[in-house]
């Protein structure tokens, strides 16, 4: 296999970045960039074992660290060579680059642990996995790629198979022994797919649950200037992150943030807040905020509770409910006397009290309900779409049962048996190795 | 001695074996037919009928590609039903009462007058082979038989055993000779030998039945025959009758069960589950109040009636009382007993596509000792076994169907891939190309690759080519928009208030209009045949859901045309469960998509098999 290599840390200003390389030339690459201290060349080192040296390439270089994992012992069961070198964006894309002109390939998306797989170091179920897993921000996107790699997802849709089989094979019957039943195979049928079609809409219905359970929840946070919308941030993800001061419109950029509240990523925006030095940036600062807000799963918005509410933030709110967004009003500073009348979560982000209730709430005003273990929640886009031509199939099936003749109906059914097929691993097909694959971070 | 030398030998003169030695006679390969007795020649041992759902379409295949069966059946047949006309074209098979002593007498003397091909009646008791080829055949006499092939189609012959309660008697079925000694040289030859059991109803006086309690069933006027090669229409002769088991059925078999040879334990092989016996019906459906029994005529030459639904191992004394509890039968005398039989089969795992024996060059099996039963199942498997044998022969390659060309294909796939585990019988539902494998276009599927390997004569291969250029042509001429009077006219021919605004003759048709009037009302289409016009009429209202199949198809194909390569080492192939590698190394698949039908072969195997081959590609 020809060498790929790939920065397999975030990109960031991180203290190390690793660059990782695996294939045939990996050793011969690694020993062309890197020396070692203590040996003439890496691989004269012992394999599995960090050496300390000297990196040179791309016009840089730099002490670092590396190891090379000598085939088939490798998490790719090639030769794999790592350089860890200090952090720092274009110090480890130089270093990547410098891999590239050895004679390496930039890796594509998911390659190293395609190759894991076609070299047999790992299943396609825990492939699926270890994808969504690398992915997880909240345990609840973890346990719900457990649930799967487990099958507990698929055993409601192995019911709907099972049920699904029973009608197919009646039909089926009545069509290979036409003289020796009575066919009422279409009425059983009938029945069957009215069934599949109801539990087929109630699992797609979860699947946007299933989006904020795997991707976490969008939460901008929005609000007039000095309302304390980034010590809402900072008491919210127990950071300094967002400079606090009291100048009005210290917070020009947005900022991120993931943080988990029962269990679901909450990903935060702390937004610029809205200037109301003159109309036409008054009006500029709103439009910027509902587009950020509209962006967004839910919205918090901040008031100032030591203040009486204003005329502007009066038209955000109204424009925001109309955008027709899920709205958590916030009310700040509840440590200091009460002027403001707005109804929402009482709470002060210098003492943290309501912090806590701010976080329940977003979630649950995001979920319709509690995700428990138990619950059979779709997840992976793949499934989704399995499940939509499964229904699409039973839909055309229900349709054409009394006006097409079984063996066309069958057709359908057999087709919405296929699809669920490919939750439950019944069916192979090529291009749900190449989705999978498609799926995969660098790296691991 | 070289009267004692030909190209090929067929041991067996069964439905299978007289359709391998026609094929390879008539591609020009001096061939020898060995039969136990040629009294035995094409005989019909159970059913009196060819055909039926999915078997029919194997019969209008096997005669596409220019084999016997569908001639040999509309000359002897009694009567002729289109079945399922209530369902969708693709699933209405032919189903034929046929006269199986004039079947016998008639196919016998094809077999006779055929150049090329001896008929001798004889035992084979070894095959022998040279550098792993085959070179002859060996016979109970002593004496040897010279040929590169052997064709081995032994039926349900090979150490049978009939068994009526616990009276066991090695013979063959209906008072045949069994054959005892190939099956020691085909275990010889690396061979899995393994026993199946399937049984026969009795034969009863059809001047003891009282037919005013049957319904009388009649068979169909106009159905077209099976064979492209039978002019007009088969002439009903002799009716079938339909009668019921009663309470006192139920009884009899209940309170004699621990006599059933099936149920004491005395009979271990494996029964087919889709024939069950009267008394399997009676003790798995216990809560059925009653089975319906088909009396059908065994031939015009004879008063023996069969009777179809009632087949048993029971003792005879048994037997006498079940048959007499049922209505009309009441007075009933036996004239031969139902009985059980029991034979030697092989694993046809151990076969290619293209039936031959994987490891013995020159070795080809068909019919029963694969593991399948049916007359038209073997038929089949003798056509293709016979074609492979003479392009071996001629040094051309194999002739393999494919799953969406023929039920032939599906059927030797469904063997040499899957194997199975019971007597294996044709079915719909086992051809996922259903919509398009249809009877009516069996010609149009197979008839050039029969006219290719030299079996599809000039008579034939001008119908066919007749056929195809009338389907042609008219296809072409129900896309033309039609006048408003021609629509008109269609409309009050089938009574139905019309429709405005153009029309297509195929629109009409899609629109629930009878295919024939519309020919009738059309000026363009009067001179389509009826037969066509109804042909073209089904691709219409099939056409969407065969583009869904077709969509499924080509989905498949994707795996079909991924080939494995023969040295590929499953059994250290990383990522492979141990079930998988077994089997995989047993069956060695030509491609992923076969590879994909084995049985203990998972999906997650065969993403390992792709990741495999996307890395040897490389």
């Amino acid at each position: 296999m020809d060498t790929i290599a790939a920065i397999s840390t975030p990109l960031g200003s991180g203290a190390v970045g690793i660059v990782r390389l695996s294939g045939d030339k990996a050793l011969e690459i690694v020993d062309m960039l890197f020396r070692p201290y203590k040996a003439s060349k890496l691989t004269d080192a012992a394999s599995n074992t960090m050496c300390l040296g000297e990196l040179s390439c791309s016009g840089i270089s730099d002490r670092c660290l590396a190891v090379y994992f000598a085939a088939p012992n490798s998490y790719t069961g090639e030769n794999v060579a790592e350089l860890h070198c200090h952090g720092g964006v274009s110090l480890v894309k130089r270093v990547l680059d410098g891999c590239v002109r050895a004679g390496a390939r930039a890796a594509e998306r998911g390659e190293f642990t395609k190759r894991a797989f076609l070299n047999g170091k790992l299943a396609l179920s825990d492939a699926e996995g270890v994808a969504d897993m690398i992915n997880a921000d909240s345990a609840a996107a973890i346990n719900a790629g457990y649930r799967l790699a487990t099958g507990r997802t698929s055993t409601v849709v192995k019911e709907m198979q099972a049920k699904l089989l029973d009608s197919i094979s009646y039909m089926e019957a009545s069509l290979d022994y036409p003289e020796e039943m009575e066919d009422e195979s279409k009425q059983d049928a009938i029945h069957t797919l009215r069934a599949c079609a109801d539990k087929l809409t109630a699992l797609l219905a979860t699947c946007n649950t299933g989006r904020y359970v795997k991707d976490g929840i969008k939460v901008a946070i929005i609000g007039s200037t000095n309302v304390g919308k980034s010590s809402l941030f900072n008491a919210l993800t127990q950071s300094d992150r967002a400079i606090v001061t009291d100048i009005a419109g210290t917070t020009r950029d947005s900022i991120d943030e993931v943080i988990e509240a029962e269990g679901i990523a909450l990903r935060l925006i702390d937004t610029a807040g809205i200037r109301d030095s003159d109309d036409k940036v008054e009006s500029a600062g709103i439009e910027r905020s509902r587009r950020l807000a509209s962006g967004s799963d839910l919205v918090l918005f901040v008031t100032d509770a030591s203040r009486e509410i204003t005329i502007e933030e009066e038209e955000l709110l109204r424009q925001l409910n109309d955008g027709k967004k899920r709205i958590i009003t916030v009310v700040n500073k509840c440590d200091l006397p009460r002027k403001n009348a707005l109804k929402g979560i009482e709470i002060s982000a210098k003492t943290l009290q309501g912090i806590d209730s701010v976080k329940k709430a977003a979630v649950d005003a995001v979920l319709d309900s509690n995700i428990d273990a138990g619950a059979e929640v779709i997840t992976s886009q793949r499934h989704k779409d399995a499940l939509e031509r499964a229904a699409g199939s039973i839909a055309s099936a229900i349709d054409n049962l009394n006006c097409a003749p079984s063996e066309c109906t069958l057709l359908d059914m057999r087709a919405a048996y296929r699809a669920l097929g490919e939750i439950t691993g019944d069916t192979a097909d090529e291009k749900i190795i190449d989705n999978i694959f498609q799926k995969f971070c660098l790296g691991k | 001695m070289k009267n004692k030398s030909y190209d090929a030998i067929v041991i067996g003169g069964g439905h299978a074996g007289v359709e391998a030695a026609l094929a390879l006679a008539r591609t020009g390969h001096r061939t020898l037919m060995m039969t136990l007795t040629p009294d035995a020649i094409a005989y019909m041992a159970c059913n009196p009928a060819i055909g039926g759902t999915a078997k029919g379409h194997l019969v209008r295949e096997v005669d596409a590609l220019g084999g016997q069966i569908g001639i040999n059946a509309d000359a002897t047949a009694l009567q002729i039903r289109m079945l399922n006309t209530g369902k969708g074209e693709a699933v209405q098979s032919l189903r034929a009462q046929a006269d199986k002593i004039a079947y016998h007498m008639n196919m016998k003397r094809t077999l006779e007058t055929q150049d090329n091909l001896d008929i001798l009646q004889s035992e084979a008791s070894e095959i022998l082979t040279s550098g792993g080829s085959v070179c002859g055949v060996k016979t109970v006499l002593g004496d040897t038989y010279f040929s590169p092939v052997a064709v081995v189609a032994t039926g349900v012959y090979l150490n049978a055993n009939i068994v009526i309660g616990d009276w066991v008697q090695k013979t063959g079925p209906s008072g045949f000779a069994a054959a005892t000694e190939l099956t020691q040289s085909l275990i010889d030859l690396g061979l899995s030998v393994r026993r199946f059991k399937t049984g026969t109803p009795a034969r009863v006086d059809g001047k003891t039945l009282d037919y005013s309690k049957m319904s009388v069933q009649e068979g169909q006027e106009e159905i077209y025959p099976f064979s492209f090669m039978t002019d007009g229409y088969i002439k009903n002769v002799m009716p079938c009758y339909l009668t019921y088991t009663t309470a006192d059925t139920k009884k009899i078999i209940t309170d004699n069960i621990h006599r059933s040879p099936l149920y004491n334990g005395s009979i271990k092989s494996t029964g087919p589950r889709y024939c069950p016996s009267i008394e399997d019906k009676i003790m798995r459906f216990a809560d059925k109040e009653r089975h319906q029994i088909f009396i059908e005529p065994e031939s015009a030459y004879t008063d023996e009636m069969y009777v179809q639904g009632m087949s048993s191992s029971l003792p005879f004394d048994v037997q006498e009382q079940m048959y007499r509890s049922v209505e009309g039968m009441e007075r009933v005398r036996i004239v031969r007993y139902a009985y059980a039989i029991e034979y030697d089969c092989i694993d046809s795992t151990a076969l290619s596509a293209d039936l031959s024996v994987k490891g013995v060059k020159g070795l080809y099996a068909c019919g029963q000792i694969n593991g399948s039963s049916g007359y038209e199942e073997a038929a089949a498997q003798g056509l293709m076994a016979g074609i492979n044998a003479a392009n071996y022969l001629a040094g051309t390659s194999p002739l393999v169907l494919g799953r969406d060309e023929a039920y032939a294909g599906v059927l030797i796939d469904d063997l040499v891939t899957k194997g199975t585990n019971e007597p294996y019988r044709m079915m719909t539902a086992r051809a996922e190309h259903r919509l398009h494998l249809r009877q009516d276009n069996a010609d149009m599927r197979l008839t050039q690759k029969g006219r290719d390997v030299g079996l599809v004569d000039d008579k034939r291969y001008d119908r066919y080519l007749k056929r195809k250029s009338e389907l042609d042509t008219y296809r072409e001429k129900l896309k033309d928009n039609l006048s408003i009077g021609e629509i008109r006219a269609c409309y009050a021919a089938a009574g139905i208030p019309a429709t405005d605004g153009a029309a297509t003759a195929e629109i009409l048709i899609k629109r629930g209009l009878p295919a024939q009037v519309v020919r009738q009302h059309v000026a363009s289409l009067n001179g389509c045949s009826a037969r066509a016009m109804a042909e073209l009429a089904t691709e219409c209202r099939y056409e969407g859901y065969l583009k869904k199949q077709q969509a499924a198809i080509e989905q498949e194909k994707k795996l079909e045309h991924r080939a494995l390569p023969d040295d590929i080492d499953y059994i250290n192939m990383h990522g492979l469960r141990l079930e998988a590698r077994q089997k995989l190394d047993k069956i060695k698949p030509i491609n992923l998509g076969q590879a994909s039908r084995i049985s203990g072969v998972s999906p997650a195997d065969i993403t390992v098999l792709m990741a495999y081959l996307s890395v040897r590609s490389k």
